[in-house]
């Protein structure tokens, strides 16, 4: 009892970490004098820190990797994000990435705190250690899609910017450069699509050895959805490796295919459940 | 003593006057020594600018001063004096003080809130120190000079805006690559501004240059000077894939680069951004061009446009400015006023008192047989001698304030009772 409380304290300090941090990060976009983006990424790293302890407790209690309802799904993927920007942030130290990448995290965490609860009943089909590669690799690559996406919105207000000669008076001032902000969505895109189909085809090759999806899986729309995601990350990939466009067209591919991720994510629920669906 | 600064700037004075009185490195130390020859008992701190020549002068009676420096200067330059003194202005006391502080924040300048003018005070400031003729007033007013003026640049946004057009082109250079260590300038032509343009981007680490002029000697002579590489005029389209920034400032009478021509350049390119820069009059660049994904065109309006706009955004900075200035001039002429002799002398008289009062009562409270008249007795004597002591010391002070030379007796009597 008392480790289901330190669980879900740790969890909800987790959710307020994550306001407290965006507002700071936000704050930091109009007032930069005043907010340092160092208090955002120290409450961030420590909203990270105790999102970790509440699945660490929480795997331990139930013995398996918790993502077994929407509630652990969402919290995972925060969880993800918040440790692949702080890697990134730790790594090009862009300030500004914080006032975008932040806010947007904590709408999902917000979300994962409003239907908070007691873990689900997991699947018994799913007790594999395939299970744990699959989920991980697609999370995490869902994760760098995520900043890349970030990258991206922060490229098309530069650009935007930058296209309209306007004096450097307005709250986008601080912006990374173009340079910066395109070389980062390559990285990340560079990274997101090995692991997300790493995640894609160990998915396949354990639903055909296991049989745990029936013969009917490729109608599910949960899987129809990650191919056409799948699509758009591939020809981003692609795109860069033969430097056939750069810039603008780029960074809007990037945000329609994190639409699709978003899509495949929560939208899918949505539509009739197939075989995919084991969030109950 | 008393502060006093003659001088001239760039408003009351035309440049061929202020170039015929300014004072370079070598002939700054002279000028120090000549001046503090014909005045031995002044300090002496000179600044001089391109837009400005400036005497600060401390010294007893400078009212008398003003001619004094105007001789010196017409005899320094050998330039007769009605030929420069009608432009010449001159403050004393708090409004010198308050002339300086304005001129060291820059809130005096050209251009507002530009940073040189600080450090040119500075430079000032150590030739008068190394010649050792500044003192304890003009010490205190420049080292606070400096002070305020990073006062005022912490609290305003006095200085943050570019206001040339080059710095302007190169910040927006800035949000498009991050780093100009491996990015390469192509110029075409030859221009006052181009180069200008040029030298900045130089400045924030550009690698290559390269060069395009109609006459290719020119080309050659500027691509020497940047370690570029020179070409051709018709060359420069086929070469300009290899540039991420392109200068243009041809004085073509027609455009030069049509929206034709880029496909090709950014195929060649890989699709990464490119900067041109259109500062020619009539412009080169079709306007056009700039519809072009990754690329980015700033013609000399658009640049112009945002020096506008940056200028009169610092001067919305003055008023702030004005106000910090306003309060730390009253900050040092209150310092200046506890080295004021009557000050002082009060101080003096009132610390020796307070040690006999109190010394006083701890007595007469050992004889509480004494009647009131006896009291009254002791406390004339006390009275009597501390003011026999005070009266020597006392005169003294006066008379050396008559003639200005208090200063040390000052400092000696204030570290001597701790006052």
């Amino acid at each position: 009892m008392t480790v289901d409380i330190i669980q879900m304290t740790s969890f909800y300090l987790a959710m307020f970490c994550f306001l407290a941090s965006s507002a700071l990060a936000v704050g930091y976009l109009f007032e930069p004098a005043r907010f340092q983006p160092r208090f955002a990424n120290i409450i961030a790293a420590s909203a990270f820190i105790l999102l970790t302890l509440f699945f660490a407790l929480r795997w331990q209690a139930v013995g398996y990797l918790p993502v077994s309802n929407m509630f652990e799904s969402l919290s995972f993927f925060v969880w993800a994000v918040a440790l692949i920007y702080l890697i990134v942030e730790h790594s090009f130290e862009l300030p500004t990435l914080s006032s975008f990448i932040l806010p947007f995290l904590t709408a999902f965490a917000l979300i994962a705190a409003f239907i908070a609860g007691a873990p689900g009943v997991m699947d018994s089909k799913l007790k594999s250690g395939w299970f744990y590669l699959h989920v991980a690799f697609a999370f995490v690559g869902y994760a760098t899609f995520a900043v890349a996406f970030a990258a991206a919105v922060m490229y098309l207000l530069q650009r935007r910017q930058l296209k309209s000669k306007k004096s450097f008076n307005s709250v986008f001032n601080r912006l990374p450069s173009l340079e910066v902000l395109d070389d980062l969505n390559q990285r990340l895109i560079n990274m997101g699509f090995p692991l997300f189909t790493i995640a894609i085809f160990v998915g396949i090759y354990w639903a055909h050895k296991s049989k745990i999806l029936g013969p009917n899986w490729p109608n599910d729309p949960k899987i129809l959805f990650t191919g056409i995601t799948w699509l758009f990350y591939a020809a981003l990939f692609h795109i860069r490796l033969l430097s056939v466009a750069r810039g603008k067209r780029v960074a809007q591919l990037t945000i329609i295919a994190f639409v699709f991720v978003v899509f495949t994510f929560l939208g899918t629920r949505l539509l009739p459940s197939g075989p995919h669906e084991f969030l109950k | 003593m008393g502060i006093l600064v003659v001088g001239l700037n760039h408003k009351t004075a035309p440049v061929e006057v202020r170039e015929k009185l300014a004072f370079n490195d070598q002939t700054l130390p002279r000028a120090l020594i000549e001046l503090r020859g014909r005045m031995p008992d002044a300090e002496v701190v000179i600044l001089s600018t391109c837009n400005r020549v400036e005497v600060y002068v401390a010294a007893p009676d400078i009212e008398k001063r003003t001619g004094d420096i105007a001789r010196f200067l017409s005899e320094f330059h050998k330039l007769e004096a009605d030929k420069f003194a009608p432009h010449l202005y001159h403050h004393y006391n708090r409004d010198a003080v308050r002339h300086l502080f304005t001129v060291s924040c820059s809130l005096d300048s050209m251009v507002v809130g530009e940073a040189e003018v600080l450090g040119q005070a500075k430079r000032a400031y150590m030739f008068a120190l190394e010649e050792g003729i500044t003192g304890k007033v003009l010490n205190s007013l420049f080292q606070r000079a400096f002070g305020v003026a990073k006062n005022v640049r912490a609290s305003s946004a006095i200085g943050e805006r570019k206001v040339s057009i080059a710095s302007v082109a190169v910040e927006f250079g800035q949000k498009i690559f991050s780093d100009f260590s491996d990015k390469t300038v192509m110029i075409i032509g030859a221009g006052e501004m181009g180069e200008l343009t040029l030298k900045h981007l130089v400045d924030k680490g550009v690698s290559a240059v390269i060069v395009a002029n109609r006459t290719y000697e020119k080309a050659v002579e500027l691509a020497r000077q940047y370690d570029g590489m020179a070409i051709s005029f018709e060359a420069f389209v086929d070469n300009m894939h290899r540039a991420d920034v392109v200068i243009s400032t041809s004085g073509a009478p027609h455009y030069i680069i049509f929206p034709k021509h880029l496909p090709q350049v950014l195929r060649a390119r890989r699709n990464k951004p490119i900067l041109l820069i259109d500062i020619a009059v009539p412009r080169d660049i079709h306007p056009d061009v700039e519809d072009i994904d990754n690329v980015y065109l700033y013609n000399i309006d658009d640049l112009q446009k945002v020096v506008d706009e940056n200028i009169s955004f610092r001067e919305q900075e003055l008023e702030q400015c004005s106000s910090i200035i306003e309060a730390e001039t009253d900050n040092l002429m209150a310092y200046f006023e506890t080295l004021d002799v009557a000050h002082v002398i009060k101080d003096f008289h009132e610390a020796l008192h307070n040690i006999r009062k109190s010394e006083l009562a701890r007595s007469l409270n050992k004889m509480p047989k004494l009647d009131e008249k006896d009291r009254q007795e002791v406390e004339y004597l006390t009275e009597r001698i501390v003011n026999k002591i005070l009266n020597q010391p006392t005169q003294t002070l006066r008379e050396e304030a008559s003639q200005d030379a208090e200063y040390k007796y000052i400092e000696a009597l204030k570290k001597l009772f701790g006052l």
